[in-house]
């Protein structure tokens, strides 16, 4: 078999020294401006930054959670073709327990940011006091603090495993990965619906929908795979060998791509249509609030750039074997699926039309930042493919037909 | 180290037994064109009088109306559109199998695809004709269809039940042009091998396919495009019948999870009947070199993945009823549950929910009869399932006063049983007469692991790696 004559050598594979640590030089610096940016914004306007913190804490969130329903599916389904990248999905998800920290102004600005924390509302609203029972502030807190440290526990485990396939190349471990993955999908699955009820549904604490948890795992779905593929670019430029992620492997995840950017709008339609078609006044405030002045905008940019235009442009074979252009639409996606996620969380706030804010942009460095440092981390202590994985021959060779 | 480990690591052969391309053409043309089994036509002839039994409840009930069942108000659904959910679920794992798993580049699908297909196109078959004798006046169909005529009578497009005709309507088509695009060579191969009258048949259907170059050629590209056009077919026909109830405002209809939801469930009842199915047929006609104990467990996995989903749509809903406060919800939920069609609540649960999780252990995922008697159970639970839906919402809705309850006559559950002599009737002809499993497309199978063979042996660089080092 000829791919075992070209195998990857672990210091191919592993990103020099020097190009680390300017990396990781240029996330601090930016955490550093980024995060003090919005601490001044919290100072100066807390509820704005309340939105837009809240906005981009689920945009890394969801992401992580995304990487990490990656790497169990991986290993659930015995995937082959997927090996040579599980490894940078592993190093996203290392960032999963950093979210316990980015929690912390949320958790400060609970009255700000929940509607169903200002005590006015409470004796306004007899049926607020049954929600409560789910929905209180210390009750809200200790479940997020809890989906984190679960999705970490598991995040941690399957990439110490995997660090350890890299020594041993004992292949018991792909087996143990594989059966804890099972069961983890089942509570990844559980978690990140309830996060998403708890962050994103209870803004509008009246409004609720059974397929929102769906909602927030395709969209982050789709998230993560744009971020894989724009890793596995910057990669390549940064000098790693372009044997090690071949056209073909790009080709597969473009096919993924546009496979879940489908079904994230088919998501999101039949949750709109049947709320349009229900037509309940309950149901349909949610909406309503999307079309006041420039949501409206944002409402009808989501299916032509969120769906429209990547599906088209990821039709063609030749584009999803082209790594440039491949990641083009990736970062295409990955914008639009913040702008997803503003427009779910934003309009309880900006109750007129979108305020993009500054705060926005460095709420958002903050985090991206803060989670590349601990992204690049792990990148320096590991090759940046699982070696010890007995699949690897077979990803490395992989072709599509 | 762990060898054993390393072994549970490869890939298995999709093909066991030595077969090789011959004994593997003798082994399934030679189902057709030998004499059947011997229990075939007793088996044919049992499903057949049950058919009859469909039809005649059928005829009754159109020279009589539609009073002949249990129907009335406030339950004007029931066994019928049931039974449509049912069937047109079923369908769902044939196109499954042949196109997203296709996709998926899941090589194991070629032993079960023709199987699952076949069951597809009978199985949709059995749901069209509910809705059709559920108008009572079935020569009205046309109402339905966008025909221009002096009357102005046009279809309301605003309505669910019409995009249903369009949805499986374009179903049953696509299915079939699947299911016959693949297998033309199939039927060419059996054109070769016999004479006289058959010959002539087979060859009719076989469309002058003489397997050169060319032929292939355009028949992989038919079969990528149509299997591109399958898969979206997947999500909209279920998603479509879901919107049937989620566009009413019935508390227990009206609930946004349903689309996703309705589509797991058709893809967990239909491959619980490929299992159903697919168990007794391996067994019966000694396929078991082509459908191993792998396929059946990958099958298994399958069942409790999409078996998990629909457990996770039960959860969902229950949690949003109690978090959403709503008191008509609420009750709803509650009625499911503890009302007086509890007993129909807790079959679905136990069935669909809990019968499935023994599939955790790897013992029952490769034992062909447990597999079965799960197979069994979820076929009933995915039935109930529909059952719950529609009839525990409607039986109570919000004014108490308009609520009732519904009580199946004989002539429902004759119909229902007519449904499955038709579905098996159809199944056992095809069983007879068109060869059962993929012959093309497993060769193709058997080809990559001959070579995989002739190759050097060791599949894992590991391995190799660690040879080196030592």
């Amino acid at each position: 078999m000829s791919h075992v004559d070209a195998p990857l050598n672990s210091d191919e594979v592993v990103l020099p020294a020097a190009t680390l640590a300017r990396a990781e030089r240029i996330c601090a610096a930016v955490m550093i401006l980024a995060g003090a940016a919005s601490v001044l914004g919290w100072i100066l306007d807390a509820t704005q930054f309340a939105s837009s913190w809240l906005t981009a804490f689920c945009m890394v969130a969801s992401l992580a959670t995304g990487s990490l329903f990656f790497v169990m599916a991986h290993h659930v389904t015995g995937a082959g073709w997927s090996v040579v990248v599980r490894r940078l999905l592993e190093n996203v998800t290392r960032t999963l327990p950093l979210l316990s920290l980015m929690f912390i102004p949320i958790a400060l600005n609970l009255g700000r940011l929940y509607a169903w924390n200002d005590p006015a509302r409470r004796l306004g609203d007899p049926s607020l006091a049954h929600r409560l029972l789910w929905l209180g502030p210390a009750f809200f807190t200790l479940r997020t603090l809890l989906y984190i440290l679960i999705w970490s526990l598991f995040a941690q485990r399957l990439a110490r495993w995997s660090s350890l396939q890299d020594e041993t190349r004992d292949p018991a471990l792909s087996t143990r990965m594989h059966n804890l993955s099972a069961p983890g999908l089942l509570v990844l699955a559980i978690t990140t619906t309830l996060a998403a009820f708890d962050w994103l549904m209870s803004l509008r604490y009246a409004w609720i929908s059974t397929i929102y948890g769906v909602l927030f795992w395709s969209g982050g779905f789709v998230g993560a795979l744009a971020l894989l593929i724009l890793i596995a670019y910057a990669l390549r430029s940064a000098g790693i060998p372009a044997r090690m992620i071949t056209a073909e492997h790009y080709h597969d995840l473009g096919k993924l791509l546009i496979g879940f950017t489908i079904f994230w709008t088919y998501i999101s339609f039949s949750q709109y249509f049947l709320i349009w078609y229900g037509n309940l006044p309950e149901e349909t405030a949610w909406y309503i609030a999307r079309r006041v002045g420039g949501w409206n905008l944002v409402s009808w940019a989501l299916p032509i750039g969120h769906f429209a235009i990547p599906f088209f442009a990821l039709l063609r074979r030749s584009v999803k074997r082209n790594p440039r252009a491949l990641a083009a639409i990736a970062a295409w996606l990955l914008a639009f699926h913040y702008i997803d996620l503003y427009w779910q969380a934003a309009p309880t706030f900006a109750t007129q039309g979108p305020r993009p804010h500054w705060l926005d942009v460095a709420t958002l460095a903050t985090m991206f930042a803060a989670s590349a440092f601990v992204f690049l981390r792990a990148c320096r202590n590991r090759p940046l493919v699982p070696v010890g994985d007995p699949r690897l021959g077979e990803s490395l060779a992989f072709k599509n037909l | 180290m762990s060898t054993s480990a390393q072994d549970s690591l490869a890939r298995p052969l999709l093909v066991e037994g030595g077969r090789t391309y011959a004994s593997l053409t003798d082994l399934v043309a030679g189902l057709v064109e030998r004499k059947p089994p011997r229990w075939w036509l007793p088996a044919f002839l049992a499903s057949g009088a049950l058919a009859t039994v469909g039809v005649a409840m059928a005829a009754y009930l159109i020279s009589t109306g539609v009073g002949v069942w249990g129907l009335n108000e406030p339950v004007g659904w029931a066994f019928d559109i049931t039974n449509f959910v049912f069937w047109i679920g079923i369908g769902h794992a044939g196109t499954l199998i042949s196109a997203i798993l296709f996709l998926f580049r899941q090589k194991w699908r070629t032993s079960i695809n023709r199987f699952a297909e076949a069951m597809t196109l009978f199985a949709v078959v059995c749901a069209g004709m509910f809705p059709l004798i559920h108008m009572g006046r079935v020569w009205l169909f046309w109402y339905l269809v966008p025909l221009p005529n002096a009357n102005a009578i046009y279809p309301n497009f605003r309505s669910a039940l019409m995009w249903d005709v369009v949805a499986v309507s374009t179903y049953g088509t696509v299915s079939l042009l699947f299911w016959y695009v693949g297998l033309i060579p199939d039927l060419a191969t059996i054109r070769d091998r016999t004479s006289g009258l058959r010959q002539k048949i087979y060859g009719f259907f076989a469309l002058g396919w003489r397997g050169s170059a060319r032929h292939w050629r355009e028949y992989e590209v038919a079969y990528l495009l149509l299997a591109g056009l399958a898969t979206p077919l997947v999500l909209s026909v279920h998603t479509i019948v879901s919107f049937d109830f989620a566009t009413a405002i019935l508390p227990g209809w009206h609930t946004t999870i349903f689309p996703p939801y309705f589509v797991a469930g058709a893809v967990f009842s239909g491959f619980a009947m490929v299992l159903t199915l697919m168990i007794p047929a391996r067994e019966l006609y000694g396929l078991k070199d082509v459908v191993t104990l792998h396929h059946l467990e990958n099958m298994s996995k399958i069942l409790m993945a999409t078996g998990l989903m629909v457990g996770y749509a039960y959860g969902v809903e229950q949690f949003v009823t109690w978090y959403g406060g709503n008191d008509f919800e609420k009750y709803t939920f509650r009625n499911r549950a503890f009302g007086p069609y509890a007993w129909a609540y807790w079959t679905m649960v136990s069935c669909n929910v809990l019968s499935p999780q023994v599939f955790w252990f790897k013992w029952f995922r490769r034992t062909p009869w447990a597999m079965f008697a799960v197979s069994i159970f979820v076929n009933i639970g995915m039935w109930f399932e529909r059952f719950v839906i529609i009839v525990t919402s409607l039986h109570r809705d919000y004014l108490p006063s308009s609520w009732g309850m519904f009580i199946p006559t004989w002539v429902d559950v004759a119909q229902l049983a007519g449904s499955f002599g038709i579905f098996l009737t159809l199944f056992l002809l095809f069983l007879r007469f068109v060869p059962m499993v993929a012959l093309s497309e497993v060769k193709g199978v058997l080809h990559e692991q001959l070579e995989h063979a002739h190759a050097e042996p060791p599949p894992h660089p590991a391995s190799r790696r660690k040879e080196a080092r030592s």
